[in-house]
């Protein structure tokens, strides 16, 4: 082949990429527009939003509060503590033993006093073997399921089986809630009947003060991986999220909480067996439902910060999760791949689903291509200058910008780190993520892109630590 | 191309900027909006306080009205009226109540909140009709009527919300007439926004159950059975048995929720209607009744096909005095299903309690614990 058409070849494929991370910061930039509107008017509606009215009313919701467990006896007892605390009019908490091999069924079984109880379960949705049901009789709104291991998709769907209430909310059992979450989160559904589900955003809970599974005193962390992570947080959820939810776009309710509808889950099977990302899995399936059978549906997001996770400190369990994640992104587009630009499906067809395939499931690898092909391609002269600059103005300055607005939005709108030092900390790794962290999260993910045959049916996990400090 | 990401950049950084500088000014806006509030808060406060501390013995003086909506027309002024206005209706009820409503009339506040009903901005509407509903001012139900037309959610939740705090019944009416099933706004929602309603209720409940929308009829039968006013039972009983379901189902909770035992018959009848959902809300609602007649009929609809209806029988049957005593007959009956489900109920923690109440207060042999653990073993098995 001619060295000058493998030149122009080259030369093509780096404009290609230079275009598609332009293309791809500019959308996060709509996104950041579009979510400072959104955001305005939630703060706004607060004023006269009437929830509290509602923690003392009799026409409340009751829900279910659905915590899959496996192997999580460090942190799991004090999380049904917390829960159990939750100032909320009518709920209970079903725990979900998937199975574990370590202690947590017996520790559940033995820090609450509870005995094996003969209740009968309706199997609306079919699931691996319930060993026992769990119960103490002082404890009335606990209930402990043991069945056998089936993944985190058929633990849930146990607990909905069991559960009694009309909305279930799934929540990771290393997660807290802040006390009035439940009230929060359900009034989505009190206000607009044609709600099936709502998410609600997820904060990091390292650096910060817990006691009794209580967040008492908000700070940031230690931690270098955890602190890219909480710039990560704020740019997924304040961004991400609520700029989808602003064009009822939203293809991800977050795992660690949220909460739906529990006839309309039944309606579409529950929540997906054999698949890591079963979250993002029955959001698109009840897109794909509703938006077939033609039945008017909301899918919300509430950008109150209501549920708090712990963030891996460990490069090794951060990388265990984004390749879970990637491969839940993939496996559930590769399962509705018939949406992908179906103007049937409206905007889920045309504008969500396809940003995911071509930008989230498809962007790490022309990333990483982009990082390694044009600085070859510039030292071995065959891009100018000028495109260098380019390349690395679109990923790294749009990427500083990006993180830097979704900080100024939370300290907008919750204003949670409220310190000038804060936020000074907060804009220091905001910019300095761009540089090494961003990059690795990507290569992580395209780790999951190659595993994702082999891995798409297990259930990850992060080794975490006690929350009370 | 590259002229493209060099502006876009610009643009964006521009942005941020801005966004950031709109925070720093909005910050340094309330440090100073709030010390002014506070500088006036004091004063303003307790001047308020002491008006309002003796509105029950003597009338306001044309002077205080007068420095009162003086401060209306300052904006940090207003701000801390308002809130110490809104703080009284919150927290004041009863006679004072409308001394109040006459106050923030003639100090024009309330005269200001109907402006903002004009305004262009729906969360500005909406605040207003909220803190309209709020002060209760009559005057405001006409421009709160004519807000019931416009498709926004949340408007519609507080104009409804406001109207039942005013409590005209006539205005309370015509809205929910506006109405229709097509309404955004959940159940749940209007049932508080019902049941919420200051006026004549058993006035209202008798113009509005009746109407043919059998989901805003259905709300205030409902609503009508929160309220516990049994002079209503004979009016909503008579929906037990027509044909629509909904109603019937709003007929039988609210019945449930009155406590009037008169029509348990007409209920019992409804265990075997062909419709699952009455059938289970007829279950539940006999628990509810503590009527003997229905503790064959609930045993019988343990073996209904359907879960729900088994359940609420089992519970219902558990918790009316002397249904427990039919467990011996049901644990040695043929049906898996039934024996099943009152079991499960006798292993919560309500019905356990009864099951050792029950043997403390009876001879019977063998004790109804031996048999309900007998069963449970020999299951487990």
């Amino acid at each position: 082949m001619d060295i000058s058409l493998l030149r122009e070849i080259v030369l093509k494929f780096n404009y290609v990429i230079i275009y598609y991370v332009f293309i791809i910061n500019f959308i996060y930039f709509l996104q950041l527009i579009f979510a400072t509107f959104n955001l305005n008017k939630y703060i706004r509606k607060i004023r006269y939003s009437d929830y509290k009215k509602y923690i003392v009313s009799d026409n409340m919701i009751p829900i279910s509060i659905l915590v899959p467990a496996y192997n999580e006896e460090e942190t799991i007892v004090e999380n049904i503590k917390s829960l159990l605390a939750l100032n909320y009019p009518k709920f209970e908490v079903i725990v979900i033993n998937d199975g574990s091999k370590d202690g947590t069924l017996n520790k559940v079984i033995k820090a609450f006093d509870l005995v094996e109880v003969n209740q009968p379960v309706r199997y609306r949705i079919k699931t691996n073997k319930i060993a026992g049901i769990y119960r103490n009789i002082d404890i009335p709104n606990l209930i402990l399921v043991d069945k056998e291991n089936g993944g985190k998709a058929d633990a849930l769907n146990a607990g909905i089986n069991v559960s009694n209430f009309p909305v279930v909310t799934s929540i990771d059992a290393d997660s807290i809630l802040e006390s009035d979450s439940l009230v929060r989160v359900i009034m989505p559904f009190i206000e607009d009947k044609n709600t099936i589900a709502v998410g609600g955003i997820v904060r990091i809970a390292n650096g910060s003060k817990v006691q009794r599974g209580r967040v008492v005193d908000i700070d940031l962390p230690k931690s270098k991986l955890a602190m890219f992570q909480i710039v990560e947080y704020l740019r997924a959820f304040l961004t991400g999220r609520v700029g989808w939810d602003s064009i009822n776009a939203l293809l991800i309710v977050s795992g660690a909480f949220g909460a739906f509808r529990k006839d309309a889950a039944i309606e579409v099977g529950g929540y997906a067996k054999n698949t890591i990302g079963e979250d993002m899995e029955l959001i698109v399936k009840l897109h794909e439902y509703f938006l077939r059978i033609k039945r008017p549906y909301k899918i919300k997001f509430i950008p109150d910060p209501v549920c708090w996770t712990q963030a891996p400190e460990r490069l090794k369990d951060l990388r265990g999760q984004r390749r879970r994640w990637q491969i839940g992104l993939m496996d559930s587009l590769f399962k509705h791949k018939r949406m992908f630009f179906n103007p049937r499906y409206k905007q889920i067809g045309l504008i969500a689903v396809p940003y995911f395939w071509i930008f989230e499931m498809i962007g790490p690898v022309i990333e990483i291509i982009g990082y390694i092909l044009i600085p070859t391609a510039f030292f071995l002269k065959i891009l100018n200058t000028k495109y260098f600059l380019l390349f690395l103005s679109s990923s790294i300055l749009y990427g500083i910008l990006l993180s830097l607005g979704a900080i100024l939005l939370e300290e907008y709108t919750f204003n949670k780190y409220p310190s000038l030092k804060q936020l000074i900390k907060l804009s220091l790794y905001g910019v300095i993520e761009n540089f090494g962290y961003r990059q690795l999260t990507t290569i992580y993910r395209i780790e999951g892109i190659i595993k994702f045959r082999k891995m798409k049916h297990s259930w990850g996990k992060i080794k975490r630590s006690s929350f009370d400090s | 191309m590259e002229l493209i990401v060099l502006y876009s950049i610009i643009i964006f950084s521009i942005l941020i900027l801005a966004l950031f500088l709109y925070l720093v000014i909005e910050k340094l806006y309330d440090k100073y909006k709030n010390k002014k509030k506070r500088r006036y808060q004091d004063s303003i406060a307790s001047y308020l306080d002491n008006i309002v501390s003796q509105l029950d013995e003597k009338d306001i003086t044309e002077i205080q009205i007068n420095i009162l909506s003086e401060y209306i027309r300052h904006k940090i002024k207003r701000e801390v009226v308002e809130e110490r206005m809104l703080f009284y209706f919150e927290n004041f009820k009863g006679s004072i109540s409308g001394k109040l409503t006459k106050l923030a009339e003639e100090i024009g506040l309330v005269e200001y909140e109907l402006e903002k009903l004009s305004k262009k901005d729906f969360h500005k509407i909406a605040l207003a009709c909220k803190h309209l509903g709020d002060i209760r001012s009559k005057k405001v139900i006409n421009p709160l009527l004519e807000l019931i037309d416009i498709e926004h959610v949340e408007i519609k939740y507080n104009v409804l919300m406001a109207l039942a705090k005013i409590g005209d019944n006539e205005a309370f009416i015509e809205a929910f007439k506006k109405l229709t099933k097509s309404i955004p706004l959940s159940e749940r929602s209007l049932v508080e926004i019902a049941d919420s309603f200051e006026g004549d209720k058993i006035y209202v409940y008798r113009n509005l159950i009746y109407i043919e929308d059998e989901f805003i009829s259905s709300i205030f039968i409902k609503s009508a059975g929160n309220y516990k006013d049994t002079t209503l039972a004979d009016e909503i009983a008579f929906f037990l048995a027509i044909e629509n379901k909904e109603k019937k189902i709003a007929a039988m909770k609210a019945l449930g929720n009155m406590g009037d035992n008169r029509y348990v018959e007409p209920i019992i009848s409804l265990l075997s209607d062909e419709t699952w959902e009455v059938r289970a809300i007829a279950a539940k609602v006999l628990g509810q009744l503590q009527s003997d007649n229905a503790i064959i009929p609930l045993t019988t609809a343990l073996s209904d096909r359907e879960w729900y209806v088994r359940y609420n029988a089992a519970n219902s049957l558990v918790s009316i005095e002397g249904g427990i005593d039919m467990v011996y007959d049901i644990l040695e009956g043929e049906d898996r299903f039934a024996k099943d489900i009152i079991v499960s109920i006798l292993e919560t923690s309500y019905g356990w309690d009864r099951v050792i109440e029950y043997d403390k207060t009876t001879d019977r042999n063998p004790k109804l614990s031996e048999i309900v653990k007998k069963y449970t073993e020999e299951k487990d098995r």
